[in-house]
Order: C-alpha cells, then sequence, then structure tokens
C-alpha cells in the first residue's frame, strides 16, 4: 500500500509537469475539444495503470507523450470519415518537439509570464478572455468593439509576440 | 521561409483557419520541417499554457511591466481598422493567382518533389501576404503544375483576365483564379459552370464538380450525365438534381443558393442546432443562405443578386434571384384542407367522395366511379375532386369551372390521394412500394412534402380563391418534382398532367419498361392569369396497377406586387 502511494505521489507530481505538454500535443492534432479531452483522459488512466512500466531513465513527458499518440493514432483509425488534418510523420515528429521542448518548462513558464506582464492591458485582457473564459470570438469582438475577424488577427499577433519574447528570454533565436 | 512567416502558419493552423487543402501541404511541412515542428510546439504548449493556474493569475493581475518593447504596441497596429486586415473577396480572388504562380516561378515544378515544394511556399505565401498584394497579372500555371487527371474544359470566355484559351483541360488539384470578366467550364460529365469575375475555383478529383472558394457562378446541367454536379464552397455544398442554379460566396457573408430551373440539393451544417449536417433540397425560385457563422438565411444573403451566363453567341443571359418577399403555399396542405401555410400532414382526401379520411378504405374495395366530380366540403380553398371514367366524361361540373378536357381512365382508384408523411401501411402487397422517393430524395422525410397520387385521380385548386388571400401578392408559379415510384414494371404506363383551365399545360407519361422515363419531372409552370389549377393523374390506358405518382414539395409561388 505504501508503495502504491508513493508511486501515485510519483505520478502525480511527474503529471502536473507534464501535464501542458501532453495537452498541447493532444490539442494541437485533434480539434474537437471533447475528442481531444477524453484522449488526455484516457493517457492519464493508461498512465496511472502502468507507471510501473515507466523507466525513470527516461524524461517522464516522453513516455506520456508516447502514450498520447498510441491514442490518438487509436482515435484516428475510428474517424475514417474525417481524418485528422496532421498525417502520421507530422504526429511524429511533433512528438519529439514538444517533447524537446518541455525540458524547461519552468523556465518557459516563468517566461511566459514576465513576457505577460509586457503587454497592454487590452491585450492580456484579450488573452484571458478567449483562454481562461473560453469566451467566443464573436463575443471577444462585441467586447473590444471590433469585428470577429480582427479579433483572430489581434490573438495572432499576442501570441507571435508572447512567443518571440520567451523565446528570447530563454536564450533562444528570435529572427 | 521567415520565421515570423512560419510562425503566422502555425497560430493560423492552431486556430483551425486553415483549409483542408492548405492543411495537407502544412503536415507535410511539419513532417519534414524540424523547425517547423519546433514552432508549432511552442506555440502549442504557449496556447495550453495561458490555461494553466499560474499564468493565469498573471493574467488577471494589475501588475504590469512599464518597460515594454516597442514591438508591443505594434500588436494592434491595423488591427482595429477592419478593413485594413479583412480579406477582401477581390483580394483574395487576386491571391490565389498571384501566389501560384510566384510558388511556381520561384522553383520550377516538374518534378514531383519541386510541385510539393511549390504547394507549401503557396501556402506560406498566401498566408504571409494575406490581403495585401494587389496583382493582376495573368495567371501562368501550365499543365504538368497539377496532376494528370482531366476533369473539366475550359470551354468559353468573355473578357476573362487570363491568357488560358478555350480548349483548354483543367486538372484534379488546379486553382483557377478569375480577375475580371467571365469563364465557362464544362466539367468531363457535361455540367457547365459560367463563372463571374472575381471568382476563384479549385478542381478536385470528382469529374462532376469542383470547390468555389470565392465568388459567383451560373449552374447548368442539361446533359443526361450531367446530373450530380457538385459546387462546394466554404459553407455549403450544393448539389444539381437536373436544373440551372446560381451559387455565390464570399468570405464576409457566406454562402447564398438561387434555383432557377429544376432542384438542387444543398448540404449544410446547422451550427445553432449543433444537428448533423443534413440535405434540403431546392425548386425554381427557391434560394437558401448560410452565413459565415453557420446561421441559415432563407437566401437573402446577398441581397438580390443578378446572375449571369455567356450565350453560345457570347452575349450575356441574366437571371435575377427570386424577388424579396416571395412567399411560397403547400400545395400538400391546401389538398389536405389547409391554407398553405399549415404542413397538414397524414391526410387522405377521398377522389370519389371528396371527404377526408384519416385511414385507407379496404384495399379490396376500389374506388369507382362514374366520373361524377366532387367538391371538398372542408377545405380552406375550393377544391374539387374526380376519377376519370373510361370516356373521358365528367359529370356534375359546376358551370363557371374551367376544366380541361379529361383523358380516358379506368374509373376507379386504389386508396386515397395522401397527403404529407409516408403512405399508410397495409397489408397488400402492392401498398408495400408505395415510397416518396424520387431522384434518390425520401420527400416523406420532415423537411420535404410528399403528395401521392395515385391513379386514377383529379384534383381541382380555385386559385382565384387563393389570389384574393393574398391581395398584395402576385400567383406566379406552381412548382414541384414528380415522380412514379412504382418498383414493378408489370403495368407499363402512368400519366401525369397539369391543367391550367381548359388547356393542359404539361403532361408526362412515365413507361416503366423505358427506364429512363422514369425519370422525374420538374414542374415550373407559370400560372398568369389561370382561375382553376388541375393536378391529373390518370393510368395511361393500362389499368391501375402500380401508378404510384407522387408529387415531391409541390408548392404555390407568391411574389410581392411591387408597382
Amino acid at each position: 500500500v505504501r508503495q502504491n502511494r508513493e508511486n501515485i505521489s510519483d505520478m502525480t507530481l511527474r503529471w502536473g509537469k507534464a501535464q501542458p505538454s501532453v495537452t498541447a500535443y493532444v490539442r494541437s492534432i485533434v480539434s474537437n475539444h471533447h475528442d481531444a479531452e477524453d484522449i488526455i483522459q484516457t493517457t492519464v488512466a493508461h498512465l496511472i495503470d502502468h507507471f510501473d512500466e515507466y523507466d525513470p531513465a527516461r524524461p517522464f513527458v516522453a513516455w506520456a507523450i508516447g502514450i498520447a499518440r498510441i491514442r490518438i493514432l487509436h482515435y484516428r483509425d475510428q474517424r475514417l470519415r474525417k481524418p485528422l488534418l496532421l498525417g502520421d510523420d507530422a504526429i511524429d515528429a511533433l512528438s519529439s518537439a514538444i517533447a524537446d521542448e518541455s525540458t524547461a518548462m519552468d523556465e518557459r513558464l516563468e517566461a511566459l509570464e514576465h513576457c505577460i506582464g509586457r503587454l497592454s492591458e487590452k491585450h492580456r485582457r484579450v488573452i484571458s478572455m478567449r483562454y481562461r473564459e473560453k469566451v467566443s470570438r464573436k463575443e471577444i469582438a462585441d467586447s473590444l468593439g471590433i469585428r470577429e475577424n480582427s479579433v483572430s488577427v489581434l490573438l495572432r499577433r499576442v501570441r507571435n509576440v508572447l512567443e518571440t519574447c520567451v523565446t528570447e528570454r530563454l536564450g533562444g533565436e528570435s529572427t | 521561409v521567415k520565421r515570423d512567416d512560419l510562425k503566422e502558419l502555425c497560430l493560423r493552423y492552431l486556430d483551425g483557419d486553415l483549409v483542408d487543402h492548405d492543411a495537407s501541404a502544412f503536415s507535410r511541412l511539419v513532417a519534414e520541417s524540424p523547425e517547423a515542428a519546433r514552432m508549432l510546439a511552442r506555440l502549442a504548449i504557449q496556447d495550453t499554457c495561458f490555461e494553466s493556474s499560474a499564468t493565469l493569475a498573471f493574467l488577471d493581475s494589475d501588475e504590469t511591466h512599464h518597460n515594454t518593447l516597442p514591438w508591443f504596441e505594434t500588436i494592434a497596429a491595423g488591427v482595429n481598422e477592419p478593413e485594413t486586415q479583412h480579406i477582401s473577396l477581390r483580394q483574395f480572388a487576386n491571391l490565389g493567382g498571384f501566389l501560384l504562380r510566384k510558388a511556381l516561378t520561384s522553383k520550377p515544378a516538374y518534378t514531383v518533389r519541386a510541385t510539393a515544394a511549390a504547394v507549401l511556399l503557396a501556402v506560406m505565401l498566401f498566408l504571409v501576404f494575406g490581403g495585401n498584394e494587389e496583382d493582376t497579372a495573368p495567371n501562368t500555371l501550365t499543365d504538368q503544375d497539377f496532376g494528370t487527371k482531366i476533369v473539366a474544359t475550359l470551354t468559353a470566355e468573355r473578357d476573362a483576365a487570363w491568357d488560358r484559351q478555350p480548349g483548354q483541360d483543367l486538372f484534379a488539384g488546379q486553382r483557377l483564379t478569375l480577375t475580371a470578366g467571365f469563364a465557362e467550364i464544362t466539367t468531363n460529365r457535361g455540367a457547365v459552370a459560367i463563372l463571374e469575375a472575381p471568382c476563384l475555383i479549385e478542381f478536385t478529383e470528382s469529374d462532376n464538380g469542383f470547390r468555389l472558394h470565392a465568388g459567383t457562378l451560373v449552374g447548368i446541367c442539361e446533359r443526361p450525365n450531367s446530373k450530380g454536379f457538385v459546387v462546394a464552397t466554404p459553407y455549403m455544398e450544393v448539389t444539381d438534381l437536373g436544373t440551372r442554379f446560381g451559387v455565390i460566396t464570399d468570405d464576409t457573408v457566406g454562402t447564398s443558393a438561387h434555383v432557377f430551373e429544376g432542384a438542387v440539393m444543398v448540404l449544410h451544417a446547422d451550427h445553432e442546432t449543433a444537428s448533423q449536417p443534413r440535405p434540403d433540397v431546392l425548386l425554381a425560385g427557391e434560394s437558401k443562405g448560410i452565413d459565415i457563422n453557420g446561421r441559415i438565411n432563407d437566401g437573402s444573403l446577398h441581397g438580390q443578386v443578378r446572375f449571369a451566363a455567356v450565350r453560345p453567341d457570347g452575349s450575356l443571359d441574366t437571371t435575377d434571384s427570386t424577388p424579396m418577399g416571395t412567399k411560397y403555399l403547400d400545395l400538400v396542405d391546401i389538398i389536405a384542407g389547409g391554407d398553405g401555410t399549415g404542413k397538414r400532414t397524414g391526410v387522405g382526401l377521398n377522389a370519389v367522395s371528396g371527404e377526408y379520411q384519416s385511414e385507407l378504405p379496404d384495399q379490396e374495395a376500389l374506388q369507382a366511379s362514374e366520373g361524377r366530380y366532387q367538391e371538398v366540403a372542408e377545405s380552406t380553398y375550393p377544391l374539387g375532386v374526380v376519377v376519370p371514367s373510361p370516356d373521358g366524361e365528367v359529370d356534375g361540373l359546376p358551370e363557371q369551372l374551367a376544366f380541361p378536357a379529361m383523358p380516358a381512365g379506368s374509373g376507379h382508384s386504389y386508396g386515397l390521394i395522401w397527403c404529407g408523411g409516408r403512405y399508410p401501411e397495409v397489408k397488400h402487397e402492392s401498398y408495400k412500394s408505395m415510397t416518396a422517393v424520387i431522384d434518390g430524395v425520401d420527400y416523406s422525410e420532415k423537411g420535404n412534402r410528399a403528395l401521392y397520387l395515385h391513379s386514377n385521380a383529379v384534383v381541382t385548386i380555385d386559385l382565384d380563391a387563393i389570389r384574393k388571400a393574398h391581395p398584395k401578392m402576385r400567383l406566379t408559379q406552381i412548382q414541384a418534382v414528380v415522380g412514379d415510384t412504382r418498383n414493378s414494371r408489370n403495368a407499363r404506363y402512368s400519366r401525369f398532367a397539369i391543367g391550367m383551365d381548359k388547356e393542359i399545360a404539361l403532361e408526362h407519361v412515365f413507361d416503366a419498361r423505358k427506364k429512363q422515363t422514369l425519370k422525374p419531372v420538374n414542374v415550373n409552370t407559370a400560372l398568369d392569369s389561370t382561375k382553376t389549377l388541375t393536378l391529373i393523374s390518370t393510368d395511361g390506358g393500362d389499368d391501375i396497377n402500380q401508378d404510384w405518382i407522387v408529387l415531391g414539395n409541390p408548392r404555390l409561388v407568391l411574389e410581392p406586387i411591387t408597382d
């Protein structure tokens, strides 16, 4: 029982750090929000059930993404009528890329927070509305008094500069 | 590819703003370019991090760094002026030609690999340059830029701003951008589409259809094999059922489809009710629109549209979309006793007695008659019925009723004239084949209307009474799809006709042994000053036996009086 409890505790800790990466991976491939959440849930269930198979010498996030990848491919096989936009090779390439980009997640989050702090209040507000409050683009447009298409443009521009800022702060190339 | 361009592409993908064709190229890019995969990973993680508790807390805090870098201030530049951000129809049309041409001149596209690279680059350029590029130079794509499958031919043009010539083959995967003038495309199966600039289309593997990304077209499907021609827009899929129709689509309003003759089937996703996409059949004079947010519209989405087709002599043949305020009266409801708006369903009308009945009579008891006209007592508008006699004589006709010369019938009929829904189920084998499926469309299903007119049965409708009930409207047409839904060829003939006062305006014989004659008839007949409309179903002279004449979506068209 004690071993089990330690395992669950260890698993929970690791999952907490890996969750943004696994979630990002699944959502970037599966556009249907509910289907993506289902895949994430079944991935977590698998991780819990098979945690004793995890090799601590490997990054946990890579293992979790590998499990999520299998779930996604299974999901893809079940929906032949509407295939995923990314092909197998792209899904594999994204698996590796997200695992690589996740190695310094704490620093990435810190950099992101810093960069968000440099946004104007309006731009922080638009990010908050879209991603935290899950407000539709139309409602954001109504709130800001701009067109719905302009909301998409604005969101892309804000995310664009945030990525540049984060990358610069982490010491990566940005041009 | 510049880093910022790559980032823009990834962001559009994550937002679901890439069309399938571009997404396919994007997928290859992610698979082949580690930098693309890395960028997509970073942005996907960033989007997810916005939702994490720590980041969200920061989003909501009042704390800000006041040493904001200058480029943060550029975020909003131009965003608050939507016109500068929006890709207009014209810009969009110009864009396709410019981008593909630039892609192909940048890398000679004589190999598959080079073609793939060009497509990728085209996607990049398309997304990077947005609507800022004005370019009206002719498209210089060549045949080898695409696959080898020929799906259509450029058959005519008028003032078209490109260097293509009539007779040029068009290939699967090919995009055509028409920046000025008109162009006529004929698919391999004979459907004709007249494009009006600005217009951007893309051919798929289909040899009888293509994607209309933006622009206006008129579809004409008169040749036998052309039926089933499909025009797919971002908001709607229009399938011809033997017709002439117009489609207009853009990225500011949405798509609207207008039927001039015959019928089309439109498939759309109803986002308001989150239901599954379901097909609707539109008849002549009818239209339907879907706006960019998925809301369904009656077709007035683009206002009144003048569609133009190029005649063989080069002159223009224009057709206006249905006038605003046009109404339709459901003939099924009228014959069921209603005023044409009630959608009465599951009502039987006895063609001998003129009485309404909710159940079929004994299937062995024929509805025998001596050709006596019988007024229907319980209907909103004056109706009458008769079962034609062998000598074609009709007794009891009111003096004021203008009635056409009646073709001979056997003098008896089975069952009832049935209004709406499915024909009642009875044990007799012959009734079990009574369906309302005409040309693949089941008119007994919800959303459609069916009038079952088993031979021999005749119904008269007093149009003057309907006119009096709609004093500000003009009664212009009767529309319907008519078919014989029998599944047996034992009985050869059935005959359908429409009488307008004393004249037979339309007549069609369904011959079961000649399969092609079982094809439906599209009724689109002007009523003008007709006082009495008569629907006539007779057995064609070989007695009644599975003469399952069905009218799909029969209706009367009322247009507003504008004078």
